[in-house]
Formats: C-alpha cells, structure tokens, sequence
C-alpha cells in the first residue's frame, strides 16, 4: 500500500468511526480513538518516524473493547505516561 | 465435530491469515445459513459473498472489521420482500441473526474464523455493492483463517441466564 492509500485508509477509519458512534455505545468511543492513533502510527512508523513504535505496540496489545471503564481509564493513563517519558 | 464442541470453541475472530477463501467453502457457510428458521418461512435476507479489492473496500468504510479477512458475507435485509407479508419488524433481525450464527458454527466446524459485525457505514457498504433500494445491509460477517486463538472469555452460570417456572410442581 503506497502512502497516500495508507492515509486515505485512516481518514476512512476516522470519518466512518466518528459517524458511526453516533449510534453505538458511548464506551466504543475511547477504543475507536485508539483504533485511529495505532494506525497512524503505523503509518509514520512506515515513513521512518519511530518514536513512537512502542506506544504503537503498547496500544496493539490492548483489547479497549473488552475493558471495563476503570480498566480503560488505567491503560490510558498508562500510555499518557509513556508520552510523558 | 459436535454441535456443543463448535459451540463452545466458536470465538469473534480478529485477525486472519491471506489464504483464500474457495467459492464451495462458501457455499458450504450459506447452506446452513439456508437451514436456519425463518419466521413464516419468508427468508427477507440475501447475502452478497464479497472478496477481493470490494471487500477489501467495505473493510475501509467498516470500522469494525479487524484483520484483513479475505471474505465478507454482507447480510441485507430484503424490505420489500418484508413488507409484503408484514408483521413485527424484530422478526427480520431475528432471522439474519439465526442464519448468521448457522455460518458461524458452520465455519468453526471447517475451521474457518469468523466475526459478527455491526459496525459499518451502511451508506458506503450499499453503494460499493450498487443495492438496489430494497436491499439493507443489517450485518457482516468476516471469514477467513484464523491467526489467533482467544480465549474463552467469562461466561454467566446456568443459574444466572435460567428462571426455572413450574418444575417443582
């Protein structure tokens, strides 16, 4: 996939998640961002940019969906501290 | 395999391996979605058994889809078949639901990975197929082979799920 169809992926991703949260479950939205952030991540990784590969990986290995709202609150919390590093 | 076994190893599949699926795999899926109950007998639903560069399309306008699968069976609801005969409106979901599950268990048993999904743009995903206007895309289901095993997730006791009424009578 060439760069241009990988942000044209994203956009899609994020415009199609946006409209469809309007008719699902509030708690879908913070696993929908997430969703958004790894695969733009995965994009700048595609393009050299690697500081963030292991928040990417940290994200890839989180089921958000499946997180009570505590639990979601700690993993992200978790992944703000990792920015912060 | 036993019905019980495709029950309980049955799990939403999310990641899935490039290998093709064949047509006759498929037709395998849809016969036991055509052996599914169907209120009245009326069967409102068609599935469109899409793969390649369209599948690969509805996937981009359907965040819920995960994985790549090499296959999506969109099932739309026929509404005009459906009014015809009238009726409760929740008969038509209840129907594409059974099917879908006779597909799921279907493909458990031919050790196929499969994935219910509800999240996708229904405007995009009609316009890829050129729907005619009758037909609504209610439900996908992705199929493929798998690339991981889940784990059973937690599960409510009978007790939970059961009100047991005139047993001890």
């Amino acid at each position: 996939m060439n760069e241009e169809d990988e942000y044209y992926e994203l956009v899609t991703f994020m415009i199609t998640s946006a409209r469809g949260l309007i008719d699902e479950p509030k708690e879908y939205a913070p696993a929908r961002m997430m969703d958004s952030v790894e695969k733009l991540l995965k994009v700048l990784e595609k393009n050299d940019i690697e500081e963030y590969k292991e928040i990417r990986e940290k994200i890839e290995n989180e089921n958000f969906f499946n997180k009570d709202e505590e639990e979601l609150a700690g993993s992200l919390d978790d992944i703000v501290e990792m920015l912060l590093e | 395999m036993k019905l019980i076994d495709a029950i309980k190893k049955r799990r939403s599949i999310r990641k899935f391996t490039d290998e093709d699926i064949s047509q006759e795999e498929i037709k395998e899926l849809i016969q036991a979605a055509r052996w599914a109950p169907s209120g009245g007998n009326l069967y409102p639903w068609i599935i469109k058994a899409v793969t390649g560069k369209e599948a690969k399309k509805i996937s981009q306008f359907s965040p819920g889809v995960y994985g790549d699968p090499p296959v999506l069976l969109v099932f739309c609801i026929d509404e005009k078949k459906f009014e015809k005969k009238g009726g409760d409106e929740v008969v038509k979901y209840m129907d594409i639901a059974i099917a879908g599950q006779n597909i799921c268990l279907k493909a458990m048993e031919m050790d196929l990975g499969s994935c219910f999904i509800r999240s996708f743009n229904k405007r995009a995903v009609s316009k890829i197929l050129e729907l005619d206007r009758r037909y609504n895309p209610e439900l996908i289901i992705t199929i493929g082979y798998s690339e991981e095993t889940p784990k059973p997730p937690s599960k409510k006791s009978i007790d939970e799920l059961v009100g047991w009424v005139g047993w001890n009578e």
